[in-house]
């Protein structure tokens, strides 16, 4: 039995959709922003697997300016859940909506 | 053998990786489904070495399991955050709307995978033999300090503005807190 | 038999080996810690069990198996039983891609003394060792004990924030190795003493063994455990022999921490000035003095931290993280660009 290169890419798409329902769903902002990062990783195996399937190293590449981007993403993100919470107690982002009121 | 060892290993650590997922959302504990995450990325790091792709593998545990992932959960012991009540929204519109949303990206992404014809396009000729000989960490360095040296320089960028957004936020913090709530 | 059936068996044999030396020796530098502490503070320390004490860690573990075991009522119990098995389980990993000797020949293939000779190795450790973390936190978060969260947070804000100097500091050996297996970076530094990198980088050395001091979590910079003002930190609330899996795991991170020290610095196991090839003594008999050396080599470093531990005195929080990143990070950054600059021009 031999792996192609679709396992790798089913195995993607669960994961991110497993992703996308978790940001959608979840109310707790940091468990967004680790929905986002489970998102990110999905869409990873995608490239590195094209890329080996290719015989390429394209898509390692961008895995790599991937990572750098989610590291970014997750130090400001977190700082921003972290002045959130002392200003109301809370990290839910259904009460963060004072620009609503 | 050989041939056996590697689907079943695939099959394992896909498994792994799902299932730890799926509790990444569904637990009401954020710490489990931080612990769960960690797991994920492990698996999905076992994945890479199944792709002969060691340096992202490393690289992934490194980044993911050991940063960014140390640095979610340390927030949420630091905040204390305890369990929510339950996961999902209230309202039975976003619920609907979120399953509606999961059910479609799944179905259209596994029905453009499973229909289409394989991979073409060109070969880079970076056969798993050929990486055996030179490594990995050889070829992909010497692409990313030639090939694709402005993204590397613009990344270290993206890193510094991060760093410094993060101190601004965390310093203005301790300002509004010096001058007592009333005064904002 | 066939080709791969010798294959496992090897794996297997060295696997086994090597773990059974680690925790044996991690075993026993709790008698080796005390006896020197005593030494140092000039009384006898444990000398009953057997001569000289010997048999200490025997009766030490049947203490710890004996003990009633306790759990905190209101600790969360899955994660306070994972945080000890998952810390002593990711202090053994590393070892995979440590090299202990040379080659050897057994039934008639060479066998490296090495479980693992990875292409990624010291990257490898270094990712292994930046998830070890998770064994603190999770056992000082699910114990709910507050000076337990608060030797977590301590300790593993400590662990992330000297990780970081520690890879840069590595990454001036690599540039000069021109590898990252663990074997390569021995290799290239054979020719002479002069070629240790401790001599090529003084500066790398200095800034890297303070941050595997602080990553060991290791006097001065044992804040997580602080007895006077934390009691003992993240594993306060464990007892019997989850304590003893922790303790023995933070020993096992210091046989690490030497063995790194040893390869990345002071040449492995090259012996100075002799060379082991050139003395046409058998390839077994050459392999089993390679590994005497490296493990007196390591043996030596680990008694440098305990000499350590006994002689300075406790850092402050705030000095500990000035030290971090406003000195050592700097200095890090400088020795990687000077080392940078140099190989460029020679």
């Amino acid at each position: 039995m031999e792996l192609t290169i679709n396992h790798y890419l089913v195995l993607s798409a669960i994961l991110f959709s497993i992703g996308t329902a978790g940001v959608l769903i979840r109310r707790t902002g940091i468990v967004i922003l680790m929905s986002i990062e489970l998102m990110l990783n999905a869409v990873n195996i995608t490239l590195v697997a094209f890329s080996r399937y290719q015989q390429q190293v394209t898509g390692e590449i961008l895995v790599f300016f991937v990572m750098a981007v989610a590291a970014a993403e997750a130090a400001v993100g977190l700082a921003i859940l972290v002045v959130v919470y002392h200003h109301k107690k809370s990290v839910d982002v259904d009460e963060i909506n004072s620009l609503r009121r | 053998m050989e041939s056996l060892i590697k689907p079943a290993a695939f099959y394992f650590f896909s498994a792994v990786a799902v299932v730890t997922a799926i509790m990444v959302i569904v637990k009401r504990n954020p710490v489990t489904s931080g612990i769960n995450l960690v797991l994920t990325f492990c698996s999905i790091s076992a994945i890479y070495v199944l792709l002969n792709s060691q340096f992202i593998a490393v690289i992934q545990v490194l980044v993911y399991a050991g940063a960014i992932m140390v640095l979610i959960i340390f927030v949420i012991m630091l905040l204390n955050l305890r369990p929510v009540e339950s996961i999902m929204d209230k309202s039975t519109g976003v619920r609907i709307a979120a399953i509606f949303v999961f059910v479609t990206a799944l179905g259209v992404s596994l029905a453009a995978i499973l229909t289409s014809g394989g991979i073409s396009g060109r070969s880079g000729g970076i056969t798993d033999e050929f990486l055996a000989k030179t490594g990995t960490i050889q070829v992909i360095s010497r692409s990313l300090f030639s090939e694709y040296l402005l993204p590397f320089e613009l990344t270290s960028l993206l890193l510094t503005v991060a760093i410094i957004g993060v101190v601004i936020l965390a310093k203005g913090m301790k300002v509004r807190k010096k001058t007592g709530p009333g005064s904002e | 038999m066939e080709e791969w059936i010798i294959d496992i068996l090897i794996s297997l044999a060295k696997t086994l080996a090597f773990f059974g030396v680690i925790l044996l020796w991690a075993a026993y530098i709790t008698l080796g810690e005390r006896r020197f502490a005593s030494f140092f503070q000039n009384r006898l320390g444990p000398n009953r069990a057997g001569i000289f004490g010997l048999l200490q860690p025997l009766a030490d573990g049947i203490k710890f198996m004996m003990k009633e075991e306790i759990i905190p009522k209101n600790a969360n119990r899955a994660f306070y039983l994972l945080g000890p098995t998952l810390f002593i389980t990711i202090a053994l990993i590393p070892w995979a891609a440590i090299p202990f000797g040379d080659t050897v020949v057994i039934a008639g293939r060479e066998v490296k003394l090495q479980i693992v000779d990875l292409n990624v190795g010291i990257l490898f450790m270094i990712a292994v060792s930046s998830i070890g973390v998770y064994g603190i936190m999770i056992g000082g978060w699910a114990s709910n004990n507050k000076y337990s969260l608060l030797g977590a947070i301590r300790s593993s804000a400590q662990l992330i924030s000297y990780e970081i100097t520690m890879g840069i500091a590595l990454a001036a050996v690599f540039l000069l190795s021109g590898s990252l297996s663990t074997r390569d970076i021995i290799i290239a530094q054979m020719q002479s003493p002069w070629h240790w990198n401790v001599f090529v980088q003084p500066l790398g050395f200095i800034v890297f063994f303070v941050s595997i001091l602080a990553e060991t979590n290791r006097v001065p910079f044992d804040l997580a455990e602080a007895e006077s003002e934390l009691i003992v930190g993240y594993h306060t609330e464990y007892g019997a022999f989850k304590f003893a899996m922790y303790m023995l795991s933070e020993y096992i991170n210091l046989i690490t921490a030497s063995a790194l020290i040893t390869l990345l610095y002071f040449g492995g196991w090259g012996i100075p000035f002799v060379d082991l090839g050139r003395l046409g003594l058998s390839v077994n008999l050459a392999g089993l003095i390679s590994v005497i050396v490296f493990l007196v080599k390591t043996g030596f470093f680990v008694f440098v931290f305990i000499w350590i531990r006994w002689t300075l005195p406790r850092f402050r929080y705030d000095q500990l993280m000035n030290l971090g990143w406003k000195i050592l990070l700097p200095l890090a950054l400088v020795n990687l660009f000077g080392t940078a600059v140099v190989a460029l021009l020679v």
